[in-house]
């Protein structure tokens, strides 16, 4: 059973926390009064970017001395001589350019053939995958994040995580209610701050539930305001588009000093079966724009080693190009990090473009090798996802 | 021995959306007994409102799909959105709130979204069928959600064949569907049980569920302990024979309808009343509706609304003409449930998980639109008139008689005295106990 901020917790009231929940045989559960884990200090922010579609990776880490991709992609191959290399085998795509500073800096790593067994190519069953950490044939509710960190967090903590734009709480989801979905931050923040609180009343777990939350919400909501008013200016110009305004965002929260354990933000319109060439180019520019920026602002106020940004999609895309100049659903692909503490490079490995499962890359790195990264290295949670190897990502 | 205006707020608000006062006054009259029966005479088998006149169309040709991918998809989404008008419409109009939400507890058990099955005329037919028999029999429930080409698609049956079974279905018809996860099945019994259903599958030109020879496993199957060449009806009827089949879909009703948990001898008694009437539904939702623990003071506006009882709850409390339901599909998105599109096969979990930071704030800003729109101010305008047929029922000022139809809980806060009668009621309506059923 969950903590949550109950001021009156029977035994009963327990209960019927348990009852509004979908349980096999959950017949007479009771609440085991369990000692709850200690909780995390918090010396930074994890910014999610969410590809939304499925990035496509051979296009984004480029094998530009392998004949295979060329093959592969008589149309849609970058040429050789416009790939920025980051190494004798992989390189750049142009549009990433401005990720050339990190690069060169040393807090950029790319991390190669990332993915899992048994991939699904759909959309929402392998993004859930990837957000509930789950194995392939199994459906976990819970997203990765919420598990690690929901009965960890104290009490300076605003909130659980913030999810920005118009995405979902995805790896936030069934966490202890105290995620913050803002697709307008400062009309939510206005109107989070005027709600009126109250004690919480006993006697009805369901009204107490309500109470607290709205309680809740006023405080997160207060706080992030007060301290948004004395942060310093940006004293940089975020790109145009839905990601920079994001960026721009969760530039503002960590400078005010806003506690929060994540900020999830998300660039969609990377499913692109058909005309992929123009479509990923654009992407790939706001992303390559945005997260140098962002990385500029924190670098500028000294914020930048309290961050790690990491990337991440629901699937790469299929070696050989369609009929339609386009790519379809596939496997793994590359993901970056960056950050302060990042020591750059390049992880994983590429995978062979020859030696293939059903036309798509095998994958190198499994996803929650990443995840126990952040957990262990990160946030100091041990004992999730034991069975994946960290990788020396973070100093 | 009448039920009295408490009992019959507590039967309405518990059993269908939030009641107006007409339904109230004609509740309040009756005794529990007759108010459950009357409740249970009234189910519909039939929608009242005529769904979007596409749904009996069939699917597109695979060709048709491949060249106009970007116009079928365009299509498909705003269909999705046209039937969840038409469901919205359908709760808002019915004569039998509890038909609707049946349907809706049906649609929340044997789970398909249209995120993967992406063929609103099968979900539609899907809801046709849990409109049609969920208070009739389980057993004929199962057996037809099992073969209907919305969940075909979407537990991949249709990829289960001999000799390369999926056990998707068979897994989740244990686990979610009957039984229970591991409650007296072996991964065996999932293996053995996809074989069964190898060979359900769905004819592409049609939408309609056919069964193929050539891709049915028609070997010998072991199966909770029988042997036969089983085929995917034999492993159903099996199932229904166990004991835990019943006492698992008595828990799920229970706790759809009853905050607190059954006890032990309940759900055995409920079961065997399910069981002994081959599945017969009615006597059971009767049973629950006239336990004593659905009328006890635990069990009175202790449930938190879901995303559409709070919806059409508003719509029908305040018998408010709505001529626009377009914005009902993502009004009920942003609250957590987009209708026809559960999160995954569990369903949408209910109960506390309805209310987070961001779904709170979602309600409240759905809740401040609607006071501030033209239909709702005329209403809070004109209460007297709303509340007549409850003349001489209800005590005290117009605001206090609005707020015991309106809410099933004390308001948390307290009336501000500067406030108009209209203002009053408007704010009952952003009182957290008006997220209580």
């Amino acid at each position: 059973m969950k903590r949550r901020n109950f001021l009156h917790l029977s035994g009963l009231s327990a209960l019927y926390l348990l009852s509004g929940c979908r349980s096999g045989g959950g017949l007479g559960q009771t609440a085991r009064a369990e000692e709850p884990p200690s909780p995390v200090a918090l010396t930074g922010t994890l910014v999610l970017v969410e590809l939304g579609g499925g990035n496509d990776g051979l296009n984004t880490v480029i094998p530009y001395t392998d004949d295979a991709y060329y093959e592969a992609r008589p149309e849609l191959a970058i040429p050789r001589d416009a790939v920025l290399p980051l190494s004798d085998a992989l390189g750049l795509s142009p549009q990433l350019e401005p990720l050339m500073a990190s690069w060169q800096a040393g807090d950029l790593a790319v991390v190669s053939g990332v993915g899992y067994p048994e991939p699904n190519r759909s959309h929402f069953r392998s993004i859930e995958i990837w957000e509930t950490a789950s194995d392939a044939h199994r459906t976990e509710t819970q997203g990765w994040i919420a598990k690690t960190l929901s009965d960890r967090l104290g009490r300076d903590v605003v909130s659980e995580g913030m999810v920005l734009g118009d995405g979902e709480e995805g790896p936030l989801a069934g966490g202890g209610g105290r995620s913050l979905v803002m697709s307008t931050p400062g009309n939510f923040l206005r109107k989070a701050s005027r709600l009126p609180t109250s004690p919480v009343p006993a006697g009805n777990p369901a009204l107490g539930h309500v109470v607290t939350v709205q309680n809740e919400l006023h405080r997160a909501a207060g706080e992030i305001q007060k301290r948004l008013k004395r942060a310093p200016t940006l004293g940089v110009d975020f790109p145009k588009g839905p990601l920079g305004k994001q960026l721009e965002v969760a530039a503002r929260l960590i400078l005010a000093g806003v506690t929060v354990p994540v900020i999830k933000v998300s660039l969609p319109g990377f499913d692109t079966h058909a005309g992929q060439k123009g479509m990923h180019e654009r992407l790939l520019t706001q992303l390559g724009a945005c997260l140098d920026v962002f990385r500029s602002c924190l670098v500028q106020h000294g914020m930048w080693d309290q961050v790690l940004v990491s990337t991440y999609s629901e699937f790469g895309r299929r070696v050989a190009e369609n009929g339609s100049r386009g790519t379809d659903h596939g496997t793994a692909a590359p993901h970056f990090w960056m950050g302060g503490r990042v020591q750059g490079g390049l992880y994983g490995a590429q995978p062979s473009l020859t030696d293939l499962d059903d036309g798509d890359l095998q994958h190198a790195v499994d996803f929650r090798s990443l995840y126990r990264t952040i957990a262990e290295d990160w946030w100091g949670v041990s004992g999730m996802l034991n069975g994946f190897e960290r990788l020396p990502l973070l100093g | 021995m009448s039920m009295g205006f408490e009992d019959a707020r507590h039967l309405l608000s518990r059993t269908g959306f939030a009641p107006s006062p007409v339904e109230l006054a004609r509740f309040l009259a009756m005794s529990r007994d007759e108010g459950v029966r009357v409740l249970l005479d009234g189910l519909q088998t039939e929608p009242r409102t005529t769904p979007p006149s596409w749904v009996e169309d069939p699917p597109p040709s695979r060709l048709m799909r491949r060249t106009m991918r970007k116009a079928f998809r365009e299509q498909q989404r705003e269909r999705i959105r046209e039937l969840q008008v038409w469901w919205y419409l359908e709760m808002s109009w019915t004569p039998s709130p509890l038909t609707e939400r049946l349907t809706l507890f049906w649609h929340n058990h044997f789970v398909t979204a249209f995120k993967k099955v992406k063929f609103p005329g099968a979900l539609y037919r899907q809801n046709a069928v849990f409109r049609r028999l969920g208070a009739s029999s389980f057993r004929e429930l199962l057996h037809e959600a099992s073969r209907d080409p919305a969940m075909i698609a979407y537990l991949d049956n249709q990829s289960n064949r001999k000799g390369a079974a999926n056990e998707n279905f068979a897994r989740e018809l244990l686990e979610l569907f009957t039984l229970g996860e591991g409650q007296g099945y072996t991964e065996e019994d999932i293996q053995e049980a996809a074989r069964a259903f190898t060979g359900w599958k769905v004819k592409r030109a049609t939408g309609q569920q056919v069964f193929s020879w050539r891709h049915f496993d028609a070997g010998e199957k072991h199966f909770m302990g029988r042997r036969g060449h089983f085929r995917g009806e034999d492993i159903l009827d099996i199932v229904l024979e166990q004991e835990r089949c019943a006492e698992h879909i008595v828990e799920r009703l229970w706790s759809a309808f009853v905050v607190t948990p059954p006890d032990l001898g309940t759900v055995r008694s409920l079961a065997a009343t399910l069981r002994e009437g081959d599945y017969a539904l009615r006597p059971v939702i009767e049973g629950l509706f006239s336990s004593p623990s659905f009328w006890a003071e635990e069990n009175r506006g202790t449930q938190i609304k879901s995303p559409a009882a709070l919806i059409v709850g508003l719509l029908r409390s305040l018998e408010l003409q709505i001529s626009d339901l377009r914005k009902l599909p993502k009004a009920g998105r942003q609250l957590g449930q987009m209708l026809f599109n559960p999160p995954n096969v569990k369903g949408w979990p209910g109960g506390l998980a309805w209310i987070t930071s961001s779904t709170l704030m979602a309600r409240r800003t759905l809740l401040e639109k609607a006071v501030s729109r033209r239909g709702v101010k005329k209403r809070l305008k004109s209460l007297e008139a709303w509340l007549e047929p409850l003349d001489g029922v209800l005590t005290g000022d117009v605001v206090e008689r609005a707020r015991a139809v309106l809410l099933v809980e004390t308001p948390v806060f307290e009336r501000d005295p500067s406030m108009t009668d209209a203002e009053a009621v408007a704010s009952l309506l952003l009182d957290p106990a008006y997220q209580l059923m």
